[in-house]
């Protein structure tokens, strides 16, 4: 009886279902960095039970902020970069004021992020955190550094 | 005079037209996720061994031999997410709304009867879940169900779930709660009590009594196993066409649970697609038939007129896909978000204990994998002055 199912129902549908398994995901070598990044904060900066409840859904928060205002800067560079010459003066002024406004309001989030994190972590992990991010980064680069741009 | 009204008038209107050309020009708000739970559709299919019954020589003879197979598709959908900050204003809670629900189809199949009966379950209820952002998470499931076969008229029950869970680290969880269920083929009202020790996104024993008792453990970076028992079972309105009860009720009701003692690989290729396989042996077999105006016992348990507890065992077979959709808001290392992602992906809309599996879950990072990124990748992520 198993086998009679196998081969009628549970075949015909996991056929049916791996090219979805397979397919791309877009966001998915994004979400990948992400998790390295968050490996790679946890063994920096050691936090004790209490201090990541409280840290990480901040963290996260954070970080969605930075993320959909990045997601913004590419949408407006993109903009830009399509029909730069065909863009009028006053279209141009337009970009650069929204461009800095975006530049802002990352500055801002930083600052309320910092804010908030300096009462749920001592200054001194605090440090660490953005000394963490940036040699994450740096990783990042390094690795970037030998291959080709495509 | 009019003229110049008009002139200016035509002027302000392009004017205004215009700088909406330029605000929209330069918009480029991102929309941010609403929700930290996904959108999620799953199907599982269930089937066990034909087996011989022994409940009185009549009735073994009316119904022959006995076998079950079922499909259930469920699915939840957040439609209410919101964070609050508390009072020490970094600490952030949060509520979510669910819709939930199910169909599920199965066949009973008793080898003598002319004509099967073929059991449909319905179900549509809401869900709630309280994060208190530190420790404590809240969590109710109530569902209206009608479960019957294509003969009998619809009748509904109600299933619910009510479950306090307190996340004492990330190794640790415990929970209490109480649930009205027909999993074990009657109704009940049980205790839930359980504990889960080891990280979600890692080893961990989870022990959910009446519900499961499972170990899981990851195998590499896409595939999780797990050694596992759980009650499968259901209480059906049955037509009495077959005369299986002697008085003169249209309908009975039908009762079946066994217990799944099995192994189980899931397979988690990303967040919006997973897939699992599982066998394994039943034990604690049943099945029973009730009259609709059943008599119940001191503690409201419907006392069946025919029941066999001891229906040998039998090989199973249960898989099922789950896919997911939406973008969802960040939860990495959040413990208590894990638990409420375990919390709801545990107790199924449809009160058949078969739900989803966590896939949602966010893996380990590992940094060995650094080697494998793309500029595309981290276009977003690094600055041009980040390289200076």
């Amino acid at each position: 009886m198993l086998k009679m199912h196998l081969k009628k129902i549970v075949l015909p549908v996991l056929l049916f279902f791996l090219p979805l398994a397979a397919m791309a995901q877009p966001g998915k070598g994004k979400e990948k960095i992400e998790a390295m990044r968050v490996a790679f904060i946890t063994k920096r900066l050691d936090l004790t039970v209490t201090e990541a409840q409280a840290f990480w859904p901040l963290y996260n928060q954070y970080q969605q902020k930075k993320e959909d205002l990045r997601t913004s800067m590419g949408v407006l560079r993109k903009k830009a970069e399509k029909n730069y010459e065909g863009l009028s003066d006053k279209e141009i002024d337009a970009l650069i004021e929204e461009e800095l406004a975006i530049k802002q309001k990352e500055l801002d989030a930083q600052k309320e992020f910092n804010k908030k994190i300096k009462s749920v972590l001592p200054v001194k992990k605090v440090g660490m955190l953005y000394k963490a991010e940036e040699d994450f980064k740096m990783e990042l680069i390094k690795q970037l550094q030998n291959k080709p741009s495509n | 005079m009019l003229r110049i009204h008009i002139l200016l008038l035509l002027l302000s209107i392009t004017n205004f037209a215009l700088s909406a050309k330029d605000s929209s020009f330069v918009k480029t708000e991102v929309k941010s996720p609403k929700h930290y739970i996904s959108n999620c559709v799953y199907s599982n299919y269930y089937s066990n061994q034909e087996r011989h019954l022994s409940i009185s020589p009549k009735l073994d003879k009316q119904l022959g031999s006995y076998k079950y197979s079922e499909i259930n598709t469920g699915f939840y959908l957040p439609f209410f997410t919101r964070d609050y900050v508390r009072k020490d204003s970094v600490t952030i809670s949060n509520l979510h709304l669910l819709f939930v629900g199910n169909f599920l189809t199965a066949k009973p199949v008793f080898s003598a009867l002319s004509e099967q009966h073929h059991l449909y379950k319905v179900s549509l209820g809401l869900r709630m879940i309280h994060n208190n952002g530190k420790k404590n998470i809240w969590f109710y499931n109530g569902t209206p169900v009608t479960a019957r076969d294509q003969y009998s008229s619809p009748s509904t029950k109600y299933a619910s779930i009510l479950v306090f869970n307190r996340t004492v680290s990330q190794k640790f969880s415990y929970r209490l709660g109480l649930t009205k269920t027909f999993i074990f083929g009657n109704r009940v009202r049980l205790p839930i009590i359980g504990f889960r020790v080891g990280p979600l996104d890692g080893i961990y024993m989870s022990m959910m009594l009446p519900r499961n008792i499972s170990l899981n453990f990851p195998m590499g970076k896409k595939f999780t196993g797990s050694f596992y028992i759980k009650p499968l079972g259901g209480l059906y309105d049955f037509s009495n066409r077959d005369s299986i009860y002697s008085a003169n009720d249209d309908n009975i009701q039908f009762g079946r649970y066994e217990f799944l003692n099995g192994l189980r690989l899931d397979y988690n290729p990303n967040k919006n697609f997973s897939m699992f396989l599982s066998g394994g042996v039943t034990k604690y077999n049943a099945i029973s038939f009730a009259s609709v105006d059943f008599q119940t016992n001191k503690r409201g348990l419907i006392a069946p007129f025919y029941i066999q507890k001891n229906l040998s065992p039998s090989l199973f077979i249960n898989w099922g896909v789950t896919l997911r959709f939406g973008k969802t808001k960040k939860v990495y290392n959040n413990m208590n978000m894990y638990d409420v992602f375990e919390l709801n992906n545990t107790f199924d809309p449809g009160d058949n204990n078969d739900g989803p599996s966590n896939g949602n879950i966010p893996k380990k990072g590992d940094m060995k994998d650094i080697k494998k990124i793309q500029y595309k990748d981290v276009q977003d992520l690094i600055q041009l002055e980040d390289l200076y």
